[in-house]
């Protein structure tokens, strides 16, 4: 077995080793394994082997190459190193390689794109895609958005138009930011829903961006703050005061006061 | 000029130079002889030992000598290494240019105590 094992180590030299000294080297293994008994000494004998190996392996591949000659000091010298023609299977492998490389490259391209695609959007959408809130269309015609998450707004522009559009239906509108902080609406919101009145609900939990759409559109005179102050760096007060679970009872009621 | 393959003697290749001093030896003698000379440091493993050999045959270093049947003849046909002259002068020019390095590192007194 250890010698079958030994036979199949030195496979690994050069032909022209094995033809002349395979059968001596074995002869040697098997010398020393008879001599050599006992666990330690076997252990110490496959080390060797290994080690003889590491070191004799690149020496026997580097005596298989020619030396190359300089002809002279400065001067170049250009020297075959195989001397045999190569294999027509070789020949055929390393041209079926190149193509294959060749014609991977271009294909790979349109992936690629995919690829970077598929990246960004990955990194911009919530797990459930864009699925950013709810809008509804309350009684007597009030739109009723509530945010959720924060979708892209470069991705999901079509999504938010839609619901915009939705929106720009009502005859009132409600934004309910009491569970966000994002403030993708503000471009959106600035050419839509204007001269309806427009109420947002705003808790401890608004915040940032949130803040400032409430900020922008109350310096316009066309927003309604209902609910709690704001938990952001604004600070802003609301001018409906009523506890956060309330506001949207609030902001309907002042809704439809507001209708005719 | 091409560079010669044993120039500088590579460690293994003096030691079995050395060990064909006193007698042929098959490739297993050289292993066990080396190890005893060196005190079991250099176990020459079976690549080693016949890359090394090959190296000295083709410098002509070492010769085979074919011992037959006669002289193994229950065993099968082993083949024996002898030192030529030029692996004599060789193994003679490595030991002095040794020795005189063990010159410099006494007059350096590079030893410590009683050792040399």
């Amino acid at each position: 077995m250890s010698e079958r094992i030994y036979r199949c180590l030195l496979g690994l030299y050069p032909p022209r080793f094995r033809e002349a000294y395979e059968e001596a080297a074995l002869q040697l293994f098997r010398d020393r394994w008879r001599d050599e008994r006992g666990f330690v000494s076997r252990v110490r004998l496959w080390l060797d082997l290994f080690a003889d190996l590491a070191v004799s392996l690149p020496a026997e591949y580097r005596r298989g190459q020619p030396v190359v000659q300089q002809v002279a000091d400065g001067l170049p010298s250009f020297q075959v190193l195989g001397d045999e023609s190569p294999r027509r299977g070789a020949l055929l492998a390393g041209g079926l390689l190149a193509l294959v490389v060749l014609a991977t490259f271009p294909m790979s391209i349109p992936h690629a794109r995919n690829y970077t695609a598929w990246k960004v959007s990955s990194r911009a959408m919530p797990p459930d895609g864009c699925a950013f809130g709810d809008v509804e269309i309350l009684p007597r015609s009030v739109g009723y958005l509530k945010l959720t998450s924060f979708p892209d707004p470069f991705a999901c522009e079509a999504q938010l138009r839609a619901a915009i559009t939705t929106l720009d239906r009502a005859d009132a509108i409600i934004l309910d930011f009491r569970e966000t902080s994002g403030g993708w609406l503000t471009h959106l919101v600035d050419k839509a829903l204007t001269g309806k009145p427009l109420y947002i609900l705003i808790s401890a939990l608004t915040s940032s961006e949130s803040e400032k759409v409430c900020q922008e559109l109350k310096k316009q005179h066309r927003a309604t703050l209902v609910g709690e102050r704001t938990g952001g760096g604004a600070r802003l007060e609301p001018d409906a005061r009523v506890a956060a679970a309330d506001a949207l009872e609030k902001a309907q009621e002042l809704a439809e006061r507001k209708l005719p | 000029m091409p560079k010669r393959k044993l120039d500088p003697l590579p460690a293994a290749a003096f030691q079995i130079l050395l060990s064909l001093a006193g007698e042929d030896l098959h490739g297993y003698g050289i292993m066990r002889q080396v190890a005893e000379q060196t005190g079991d440091r250099m176990r020459l493993g079976p690549g080693t030992l016949y890359s090394s050999i090959q190296t000295l045959l083709e410098e002509k270093f070492i010769a085979e000598v074919d011992m037959g049947e006669e002289a193994n003849g229950r065993q099968e046909r082993r083949r024996y290494y002898r030192l030529t002259a030029l692996g004599r002068k060789l193994a003679c020019s490595e030991a002095e240019r040794l020795a005189g390095l063990l010159r410099v590192a006494r007059a350096k007194k590079i030893f410590r105590g009683e050792h040399v």
